[in-house]
């Protein structure tokens, strides 16, 4: 068989894979309807989601399709405004986290000695503590301002994406053709970005899509605990409204339905991709 | 001396020393991380409109003053002899605020993890054998590893505490005269709550490592030399995987406790993750400082025991005189 | 007959490729059966066919086997209880792995207990000492009472194989069991199998990539080249009259024969090896080694594994630096450590790696990995260096579109010819090659080995040829240097230590190497 057809054979693989896979589509479709809730609910909003639109904890009715909360205010308005922030923020979080993680990771993978051993050691220790914890840490000294918590919350999981990579890494600096490029005289930094970003990028790729699921899990916790930014967001409503389920579970249930499906459909997504690579490489 | 302990007594003293080394690093990362940071701390906590005197007594109250070093020093051998400090927000002894909230926290977080250990481990092993209950239990473990712990909490409360079957109690507000273990109904909601959030965990991580372990070239061979699938699950993978997986049962007390502080704040429990998301609310860092140094104390406790099986039951260690 | 294979064919799922294609096969009582073949031939599938098992993902698209009465693969094949009872008793496996068969929670005792439970037979002490000494191990209790890990590679294999007889079965399966093991043990293994066969009357198919090994253990001998059967004979038979050209193929690629070029100039010497003592860590790998190296001159320095010869090879490239004494280049005092040299002297001396898979980029196209080499070595700006890069994998072998691809789309040959392109690109004096045909078949072997002939004419190299295979030395060098435990045994011209070795050791490795004539 000749180079190209080869070639050709081998690049179409990985989305042919994922084509078929219903886990794909039920995620993809999942996600996309959360964040266009998200995206677009401020605009669709029937009332202010601030405003007093009716007595405490009504039940589902013309004016209020969801009812109303233990103040009054809408809750289908208050759902469709609530998201934006959190999807804002759950994605910063873990790009700067999943950044500072991957530098970390390969700086310590590079260069050995030490130095690396002690920060290494300062990083396992560091993941003994519940990432929640973590996060209260830091809210605890420095408030939760939205800027403090997205900070925060990337901050807590640097040390986890940065021992992936540094595995990562560590496969990738015993290997030949790692010696054979420090042989010839690399330096390190023509090391780092020609030999081990190409060949720890699925691994990053891998671990991104970890930290989105994570990050928007400890976002979601934190507004449920109190340390929400914005007037409105999904966990606070969950979490003012628990106390009148018995009458209006709507308040509570619609929330929770909406995160639960986008963090499910996260969760189907990554699941597909991570099969479609494996069976790709098993070939 | 046989030369197994031989062996594991020269390993066994090297991982204390580590776990001691680990206490004291995570010690510095928690004072550092609360209060030896750049910036005016008592402005910080205190907000833009304390008043100087406000700030100079807070200032004296942490020893602000003195060099960081010194500061952790004091902190340091404080919570050797046993002072914990006093509360910024309530004035009275850390020690007194936690003392009962310690013992409601530990009441469940002991419970479930009784449950969920044996259950994980159970679960796990069915579901190695591939087959229905595998499909069954890995759906049900996916979907509960995507949730956040409050949403657990919540479901449960939706569906048994009032939402739809009302059978139990939708908050645990425990009476503080009597013991928790008195009020069981008051804790069967978040004990459960516990036990769900950290089943998945186990049961994920011991279905890979038993697959991983039936894979092997020793299992294959059994398997073409006639032994039968239990026999394999049972005789042959599972004594080779018992240190990973009583790492791995360390991981799940990690997640317990950092359960507490969603679980506490579903139930309205008065435990120490209530207490603690009160502490951060009121930016009560002496408060947060004693919490997170016992919860990784005790976790770093769990995984040093963790380790010492694995080193006892690691075959590889084994002599035969 | 004890065993029958009739049309088997084996594919991956349903319409996938075929692994095993058409195969016919029968075994009779007593005798050694060799299975002679290459990586992809289907060497393996067909051995675990015969014990009733298939691969993940393979299914069985025709045929049957059957052995001692029982069907193991096909129409009316046997399941579940049936099967179980078949397997271990009636036909038994010894894997390639020699851990690969011991439980390692599970002492010895325990192991031949275990198998006996299995099938609910009483196996006595007696019995188990018997088998362990049969294989030449000791059948005292105290042995029995060990754990895996406490015995050597070969002593796991020899338990293995008792394992493997303890139950008198009619069919014993050996996959490629031989590897990695020393050359001693691997002749003890194929002694005792012969031995075995014929004393306990069962069928042993010895599977092996090894040609000289299947000739020394069995009476027939079949060819397997992807999936088919292509010849079958006896080992004299197929020695004086293979017809099929595969076999040819084969067989020449074993055979002893060629001599190097005649050196250039054996006098100068490039290279210089005073007292060179290395390890790793606590361990010490190599001690007080002298060797030289003339211009134009190869010079193969041969060892089993263990011996210290890649440690050598890395030491004098620079790419092991904990070692102590002195290498020379010219007479000048080289660097342990390959960044504290300077470029002429990197550029002078170059390493090829064993590993074919490992050894390139596997994120960029070879050709660029090539002029890598060029571009820091020689200071050429990218395009010089890249139109090097093409020119050097020609004179390899390669086309230019070689240059294009990306290593996976390569075969293994292809991928050490562009290693080596790698190493030429740099313009060196000493070319260092490190057991570079060692992860190949054996027909692939040839190939690399001719080139490297040529090459080394072409260029004037001088060549440092590590290697654990006498014969290819024969082919190569000019000179030999025998390794054994990190100390050099002996060492002399080619021919003269191969006619007339000096230690018991490299005659066996002399023995070991090819098929004579």
């Amino acid at each position: 068989m000749s180079l190209h057809a080869q070639h050709s054979k081998t690049s179409t693989s990985v989305w042919h894979f994922l084509r078929s896979d219903p886990r794909l589509w039920a995620g993809a479709v999942a996600v996309a309807a959360v964040v266009l809730l998200a995206i677009a609910g401020p605009w669709l909003a029937p009332h202010d989601p601030s405003a007093f639109v009716g007595r405490l904890y009504l039940r589902p009715n013309a004016t209020s399709w969801l009812g109303t909360d233990v103040l009054g205010r809408d809750v289908l308005s208050r759902l469709l405004a609530g998201g934006r922030l959190f999807l804002i923020q759950g994605l910063a979080a873990a790009t700067f986290g999943v950044l500072a993680g991957v530098l970390l990771g390969i700086l310590l993978g590079v260069t050995k000695g030490r130095t690396a051993a002690f920060l290494l050691f300062c990083s396992d220790s560091v993941m003994v503590i519940p990432q929640i914890l973590l996060v209260l840490l830091i809210l605890a000294a420095f408030g939760s301002a939205p800027l403090t918590l997205t900070i925060a919350v990337a901050l807590a999981q640097v040390a986890y994406t940065a021992r992936v990579i540094f595995a990562a890494t560590g496969r990738v600096t015993t290997e030949d053709y790692y010696r054979a490029a420090r042989a010839v005289g690399m330096g390190t930094g023509s090391l780092v970005l020609r030999e081990v970003l190409p060949n720890v990028a699925p691994a990053v790729l891998v671990e991104y899509g970890v930290r989105l699921s994570i990050s928007f899990v400890a976002l979601a916790s934190l507004s449920y605990l109190g340390f929400g930014s914005g007037d409105v967001d999904w966990g606070a409503m969950i979490h003012e409204n628990q106390g009148g389920i018995a009458l209006q579970p709507w308040a509570v249930v619609a929330p929770v339905l909406v995160l639960a499906a986008f963090l499910l459909g996260m969760n189907l997504l990554r699941d597909a991709v991570a099969r479609a690579l494996a069976a790709r490489s098993a070939r | 001396m046989s030369r197994t302990t031989q062996v594991s007594t020269r390993l066994i003293i090297r991982r204390v020393l580590t776990g001691v080394a680990m206490l004291v690093t995570v010690s510095v990362l928690v004072f550092v991380a609360t209060q030896a940071l750049p910036g005016d701390i008592a402005r910080t906590i205190l907000g833009q409109n304390a008043t100087a005197e406000q700030l100079t007594q807070l200032r004296g109250e942490l020893g602000l003053d003195l060099p960081v070093w010194q500061q952790y020093l004091h902190w340091a051998t404080g919570l050797l002899t046993g002072d914990l400090g006093t509360s910024l927000a309530s004035g009275s002894p850390v020690a007194e605020l936690l003392r009962v909230r310690v013992l409601n926290s530990l009441t469940v977080v002991l419970i479930a993890l009784v449950i969920t250990l044996p259950l994980g481990l159970l679960l796990g092993l069915a579901a190695a054998r591939r087959g229905p209950a595998d499909v069954g239990i890995s759906a049900a473990v996916q979907t509960i590893l995507s949730l956040p712990e409050f949403v657990v909490g919540i479901v449960l409360v939706v569906l048994f505490g009032g939402g739809l079957f009302r059978w139990l109690p939708p908050t645990s507000p425990l009476d503080p005269r009597q013991l928790a273990w008195n009020q069981p109904r008051l804790l069967i909601l978040p004990i459960a709550t516990m036990v769900l959030i950290a089943l998945p965990h186990l049961v994920e991580a011991t279905k890979t490592l038993l697959r991983e372990e039936l894979a092997s070239d020793y299992v294959r061979w059994a398997r073409l030399s006639g032994l039968g699938d239990v026999r394999l699950l049972t005789g042959y993978a599972l004594p080779n995987v018992l240190g990973p997986i009583s790492q791995v049962a360390g991981v799940t007390v990690n997640y317990l406790l950092g359960g507490v502080v969603a679980v506490e704040t579903v139930f309205a429990f008065p435990g120490i993750g209530s207490e603690l998301v009160a502490a951060v609310a009121a930016r009560d860092i002496v408060v947060v400082q004693v919490i997170a140094i016992g919860i990784a104390a005790v976790l770093l406790v769990t995984f040093l025991i963790a380790d010492l099986i694995g080193l006892l039951t690691n075959p590889r260690l084994r002599r035969s005189r | 007959m004890t065993a029958q294979v009739a049309e088997l064919s084996i594919g991956v799922g349903s319409d996938g490729p075929l692994i095993v294609d058409g195969l016919e096969l029968e075994l009779a009582a007593g005798e050694v059966v060799g299975i002679a073949g290459e990586t992809g031939s289907g060497k393996t599938t067909l051995g675990l066919a015969l014990l009733g098992h298939l691969g993940p993902g393979l299914q069985l698209r025709r045929g049957r086997v059957s052995a001692a009465g029982v069907e193991l693969l096909g129409p009316a094949a046997a399941t579940g209880s049936q099967l179980r009872a078949a397997r271990g008793r009636t036909i038994a496996y010894v894997p390639q792995d020699p851990a690969g068969a011991l439980a390692p929670h599970l002492r010895l005792e325990a192991a031949f207990a275990e198998l006996a439970r299995a099938h609910r037979v009483e196996l006595s002490p007696d019995r188990r000492a018997e088998l362990l000494t049969r294989v030449g191990l000791p059948g005292d209790d105290a042995f029995a009472r060990r754990y895996p890990h406490e015995l050597s590679g070969g002593q796991q294999q020899r338990v293995a194989i008792a394992l493997a007889f303890c139950l008198t079965p009619s069919v014993v399966v050996m996959d490629e069991p031989t590897t990695g093991l020393d050359v001693t043990t691997k002749l003890l293994i194929a002694d005792l199998a012969r031995e075995l066969a014929a004393s306990e009357g069962a069928s042993v198919v010895f599977i092996s990539h090894d040609l000289p090994l299947l000739f020394r253990v069995a009476q027939r001998l079949v060819v397997m080249h992807e999936g088919r059967v292509v010849e079958t004979g006896t080992p004299t038979a197929l020695l004086e009259h293979a017809e099929h050209p595969y076999t040819q193929r084969l067989l020449a690629a074993w055979r002893l024969g060629g001599s190097p070029a005649p050196a250039s100039d054996g006098t100068r010497q490039v290279l210089s090896v005073r007292g060179l003592s290395a390890g790793y860590g606590d361990v010490q790998i190599l001690h007080d080694l002298d060797l030289s190296l003339g211009v134009g001159e190869c010079l193969a320095v041969v060892g089993e594994s263990g011996s210290g010869k890649t440690t050598t090879a890395r030491a004098i490239s620079g790419l092991h630096a904990e070692h102590s004494g002195r290498i020379l280049l010219y007479g000048e005092p080289l660097a342990a450590e390959v960044a504290k040299r300077d470029r002429a002297q990197r550029r002078a001396i170059q390493y090829v790696f064993q590993n074919p898979w490992g050894s390139l980029n596997p994120r960029r196209r070879v050709g660029a990995s090539v002029a890598i080499t060029a571009q820091y070595l020689r200071g050429l700006n990218r395009s010089d260096a890249e139109a090097l890069a093409v020119q050097t994998l020609r004179d390899v072998g390669l086309r230019a579109d070689h240059a294009q691809a990306m290593p996976q789309h390569l075969s293994g040959g292809q991928r050490q010819r562009a290693a080596l392109a790698r190493a030429l690109a740099a313009g060196p004096e000493v070319l260092v090659c490190d057991e570079v045909t060692s992860s190949l078949d054996a027909s692939v072997q040839a190939d690399i080995v001719a080139l490297l002939k040529q090459i080394q004419a072409e260029r004037g190299l001088s060549m440092v040829f590590i290697t654990h295979d006498l014969a290819l030395a024969g082919e190569l060098a000019h000179r030999v240097a025998v390794l054994k435990d990190g100390r050099l045994l002996e060492t002399g011209p080619t021919r003269d230590v191969l006619a007339h070795p000096q230690h018991d050791y490299t005659a066996e490795l002399v023995r070991a190497a090819r098929l004579a004539g």
